[in-house]
């Protein structure tokens, strides 16, 4: 190794050996505010306070950086945050799906959950297996009980008279062994459902033993409504049964085609895998397998998770498959170690986090050579840290907090908003009651209701993932019509308003005060004299021609008090300017 | 139920070790002798990425609407009628058939089912095609039907991947792209290339990405009903303003940002914005199938039709490559029990729209040049799944193509008596996707991209043009 002064954390010797084999060489550091501005949204999914962007700027220490990472990763941000990238795993929804597709008043629960127990740094170990067998583990807990409830927000169908019990039975379990296949092993259970792996040797009596598992619960469904009908919002969770259900190994994966009985079991190909020794709780005997120390598949596939949620990439790209067909790790040796320190920090997440976010790998700048962009154009290496777009949610989030309307409310039930007529043509079960409180629509998006029948129509721009599956990674495309969205939705001009008005209020009327101000909430950063300029001849100028056509009340700064009273025709040209800083790439990506 | 016997399996220190995660360490060396890297050199970004650009030598085709039926259809029961099938119904399938490999069954163990389609032999070239698609029947004599398309991915995502993109795993680019690549756009108000789909896909929105090309270049989703692009024009608040101010300034700052930075997809976003803001006045007018008149709406009918029909608005204004994608989700082509019924239902679903397409292209002269591609990612078993059903099979199924220089009323190509495999002059999809190309003047073998010291095509390193079905 040449350059022995740049590693800062055991994970900078991984990332360093392979750049210098490709004559590559790590990046400059990125700037402290690039680098709050990188750190506040990988780890609140929120854009940083202009008083944080000042005060971090200007004494930027080693000791300010690690007691920046302590204040975020212990705030409820964090927990929001990282439970969205968690909901994708689990398959999250508020509503059945299929037909129905009526709403689930439980799922809100597993939500909150996620979020209590990140923010409060539950050791990961526990974290899994509560939702594996949180009520069978810890009974009379609640807490525990609320994690098991990510067993029952997956896809039900419950059409009440039409469906065979069986059939649906089934469909519980195969949701079950593939979500927990996905989501916890990182292997396409769901291929095995049909016939033995192709590429993995797993085989039809792994995956139906995994199935067999579930077998010892049942669905129970506690309906709203009374006289309850089908459409009602449930409640649904887990419940152990009497006597364990059957499971049928299946041809093809069809009800009507059973093989042979099936028994519990583990994955056999797997470390303490294997048919499981009879135990009244099946379910804990598999979290207990999951998170133990002998099977280091669960830890692998999680911090290569975590890894992806801060670089946009695994260690292994395909990170809901660690088979055959999934891809080499790009650092093998480097996910060995993070597993097993991370086994041995005691599944200590923000030890994990921590780890990444001190490294000198993540505090790179953003801006490669053109050298690494020659030789590694997908940045596998990381020569330097890659660049992403805010997801959906983390943009509609931002746009809110700087427009200084975002309500910062956590947890509770579903806030459904207000949406575009045709965006509901889609939607089963027209129960689409927008909450009341509008203080609530202007909630961190987690917190929006999450329909399988239709998207929300800024999210479904905007990549937001299907939710019938485990969904291992989001696609990040770029296409007109998020331009056109975010240019001419009406959401954009709401928070345009809010902004222009803010600023307006802030900066006392002052333009240039005004452009260093948003230059801080929306980029995090001190504007330049150029830009300054570039603010002030803009909105002279569309100041100029509003004049000549005086603007509707609609287009006008909101949050004006009476004192500080704006000429509509500069109202106009603000709000105009601020809807220009929001469509911004700046604004839009994370460097 | 597919099985291999055990021996077989990999051995359990194998696949731990050599499973994706690597569950012991992997050599570091190994890694870097298969990526073989060298330093390449990226070809220069141009401040226009979509400035048309000629061809290799003279096209014949100007835009392609490619119909994907997603899910497989089932070519002994559409476009490949096979007599010894029906003949032989319930018997056994012959032994050189068992070690195909499929997806869902083994083939020893199931039986042969006959077709319970009828055929009809159409038009002057007389063509069989099925009786449930009778629309498309009156213009089998601008089919080519190819019946002997072939490849070996036997599941749906990774044969959608390869259908679109010449490769089955994810990362590489669409023909869409590859084509706005190779010749740029000669629609300034639209984009070159368009995606229409009413269900989620299989392996999702990247088969129509630009996989390592410049992002600008991935296809654009357009809906389908009252609003098929959302916020097309500014919010009423702000029609006073002027958005084309708003939009110089924006992407200043753009243009700043992105000027140290490199990113092709910060490009793509810049050009994204230009895009949208042309198509605030030429989109609604191009989507909006109610300016047609009451006799070619009728012509087309509704759902999958209203879709072909704004392809050919889309193609009449300057798009060069408009997908549409008939099913998706759960809903589509993949007939794996009750094959009979559930193609029937999905033939009738299209047959109407594909017929309309061909008769208006040919009537306003656009066909000539008009590529129409009608395919799935693979065809489906000769023999049964279960009771009723067919699984996949990738290894002998038809499609057909018709317009943009390819010689209509013929069939190309032949499987064996039962339908199971290609046989008579195979055509690989790299080998489709070398005509595709070549019937846009550009040669599969010098549309390259070159990334990590090689240079990747559409077609990989396969594909020859099919110069027997040209005009």
């Amino acid at each position: 190794m040449k350059d022995k002064s740049w590693p800062c954390n055991a994970i900078d010797f991984f990332i360093l050996e392979r750049l210098e084999r490709k004559n590559l060489a790590p990046v400059r550091e990125a700037s402290p505010e690039a680098l709050l501005r990188r750190v506040s949204f990988g780890v609140t999914g929120l854009p940083p306070s202009p008083e944080a962007v000042a005060s971090f700027a200007e004494k930027h220490r080693e000791a300010d950086y690690a007691a920046l990472l302590d204040h975020l990763l212990s705030s409820t941000p964090y927990g929001e945050h990282w439970a969205r990238h968690w909901m994708d795993l689990a398959r999250y929804a508020d509503s059945a799906g299929y037909e129905l597709d009526y709403l689930f008043t439980h799922a809100s629960r597993y939500r909150d959950w996620l979020v209590r127990s990140l923010a409060t740094n539950k050791p990961m170990d526990r974290f899994i297996r509560e939702q594996i067998a949180g009520d069978e583990m810890w009974p009379g807990n609640d807490d525990a009980a609320d994690g098991a409830l990510f067993l029952t927000i997956g896809p039900m169908r419950h059409e009440g008279g039409i469906q065979r019990t069986k059939d649906r039975e089934n469909e519980w379990f195969t949701d079950l062994a593939d979500t927990t296949g996905s989501a916890f092993l990182g292997l396409t259970m769901g291929c095995v459902r049909c016939h033995d792996h192709k590429f993995d040797p797993l085989t039809q009596d792994d995956y139906y033993g995994l199935q067999a598992i579930f077998a010892d619960s049942e669905v129970k469904q506690e309906r709203a409504g009374k006289p309850a009908k089908e459409t009602d919002p449930a409640f649904i969770r887990a419940v152990p049964r009497a006597r364990p259900g059957i499971v049928q190994v299946l041809r093809r994966g069809e009800v009507d085609l059973p093989l042979r009985e099936a028994a519990a079991a583990l994955p056999a190909i797997l470390p303490g895998g294997g048919a499981l020794p009879a135990t009244k709780n099946r379910r804990a005997a598999l979290a207990t397998w999951l998170t133990s120390a002998n099977n280091p598949l669960t830890a692998r596939v999680l911090v290569n998770r975590v890894w992806q949620w801060h670089f946009g990439r695994g260690l292994v790209r395909t990170a809901n498959d660690f088979g055959r067909q999934g891809e080499a790790p790009s650092h093998p040796e480097l996910l060995d170690w993070l597993a097993s320190d991370f086994i041995a920090s005691g599944w200590d997440l923000r030890h994990l986090q921590r780890l990444i976010l001190e490294s000198a790998t993540y505090r790179q700048s953003g801006i490669r050579p053109p050298e690494a962009r020659g030789a590694d154009p997908e940045n596998r290496l990381l020569a330097g840290f890659p660049r992403r777009r805010l997801q959906a949610e983390e943009l509609r989030d931002a746009l809110l907090a700087v427009s200084g309307a975002l309500n910062l409310k956590s947890y509770g039930s579903p806030v459904v908003p207000p949406v575009e007529p045709w965006a509901l043509a889609p939607l089963r079960n027209r129960n689409w009651e927008v909450t009341k409180d509008e203080n609530e629509w202007r909630r961190r998006s987690l917190y929006c209701v999450v329909r399988r029948s239709i998207k929300l129509p800024f999210f479904d721009a905007f990549n937001l993932p299907d939710n019938v599956n485990s969904c291992a990674g989001r696609d990040s495309t770029v296409v007109a019509s998020q331009a056109l969205t975010l240019l001419n939705g009406g959401d954009t001009l709401m928070h345009a308003r809010a902004l222009a008005g803010r600023l307006w209020m802030q900066s006392r009327g002052d333009a240039s005060n005004a452009a260093a101000l948003a230059w801080q909430l929306l980029f995090a950063r001190q504007i330049t004299p150029a830009e300054r300029e570039h603010a002030r001849a803009f909105l002279q100028a569309r100041e100029t021609e509003w004049m000549k056509s005086p603007p509707a009340a609609g287009t006008l700064p909101t949050g004006i008090s009476g004192e500080l009273a704006m000429p509509s025709a500069r109202g106009a040209a603000w709000v105009e300017w601020c809807i220009a800083l929001l469509n911004s790439n700046e604004f839009v990506y994370v460097d | 139920m597919w099985t291999e016997p055990k021996s077989s399996l990999l051995s359990r220190r194998d696949w731990l070790r050599h499973a994706g995660g690597g569950l012991g360490s992997l050599a570091l060396a190994s890694l870097l002798a298969r990526d073989g890297w060298l330093r390449a050199a990226q070809p220069p970004t141009v401040a226009n990425p979509f400035v048309p650009r000629p061809p290799h030598f003279p096209a014949k085709a100007k835009a392609v609407i490619y119909l994907f039926m997603h899910g497989g259809p089932s070519h002994v029961d559409i476009f490949d009628p096979k007599p010894a099938l029906t003949k032989f119904d319930g018997q056994p399938p012959p032994e050189e058939f068992h070690q195909l490999k499929l997806q869902f069954t083994d083939v020893k163990k199931q039986k042969l089912m006959g077709s319970r389609q009828t055929f009809t032999r159409c038009g002057r070239s007389g063509i069989e095609i099925c009786d449930s698609l009778p629309r498309l029947q009156q213009c089998a004599d601008e089919l080519c039907v190819i019946r002997s398309m072939h490849h070996e991915v036997f599941n749906h995502t990774p044969a959608i991947w390869l259908a679109n993109t010449g490769s089955s795993l994810p990362g590489r680019a669409s023909l869409g792209a590859w084509l706005s690549y190779g010749l740029g756009s000669v629609s300034d108000n639209l984009p070159a290339f368009v995606v229409m789909h009413s269900r989620p896909l299989k392996p999702g929105p990247g088969v129509w990405g630009s996989g390592f090309l410049p992002a600008v270049y991935q296809g654009t989703p357009v809906g389908t009903g009252a609003t098929p692009i959302p916020h097309l024009a500014p919010p009423p608040e702000l029609r006073g303003g002027n958005q084309r101010a708003v939009l110089d300034y924006l992407q200043d700052m753009n243009r700043s940002h992105a000027a140290e930075r490199h990113d092709g997809e910060l490009d793509a976003r810049i050009a994204s914005y230009e895009l949208a803001f042309r198509m605030q006045s030429a989109a609604p007018e191009a989507v909006d199938i109610g300016r047609e008149n009451m006799e070619t709406r009728d012509l087309y009918g509704k759902g999958f039709g209203e879709q072909c029909l704004a392809a050919r608005r889309l193609v009449e204004r300057g798009v060069r490559c408009v997908q549409i994608y008939h099913g998706g989700d759960n809903e589509d082509w993949d007939t794996h029990g009750n094959n009979h019924d559930g193609q029937t239902k999905r033939m009738r679903e299209v047959d109407q729209g594909c017929a309309a397409l061909l008769t208006d292209l040919r009537s306003r002269g656009m066909l000539e040049d008009t590529l129409v591609v009608w395919t799935g990612e693979f065809g489906r078993t000769p023999t049964t799944e279960g009771k009723s059903g067919r699984d996949h099979s990738p290894y002998g199924y038809s499609m057909w193509l018709a317009g943009g220089g390819i010689r209509g009323g013929q069939i190309y190509g032949a499987t064996d008596e039962l339908g199971f495999r290609a046989i008579e002059r195979p055509v690989h999809l790299h080998d489709l996707n070398a005509t595709l190309l070549h019937q846009f003047g550009l040669n599969h073998e010098q549309l390259t991209w070159r990334q990590e010291g090689r240079d990747f095509r559409l077609t990989d390193v396969f594909g020859n043009v099919v110069k027997e079905i040209l005009i």
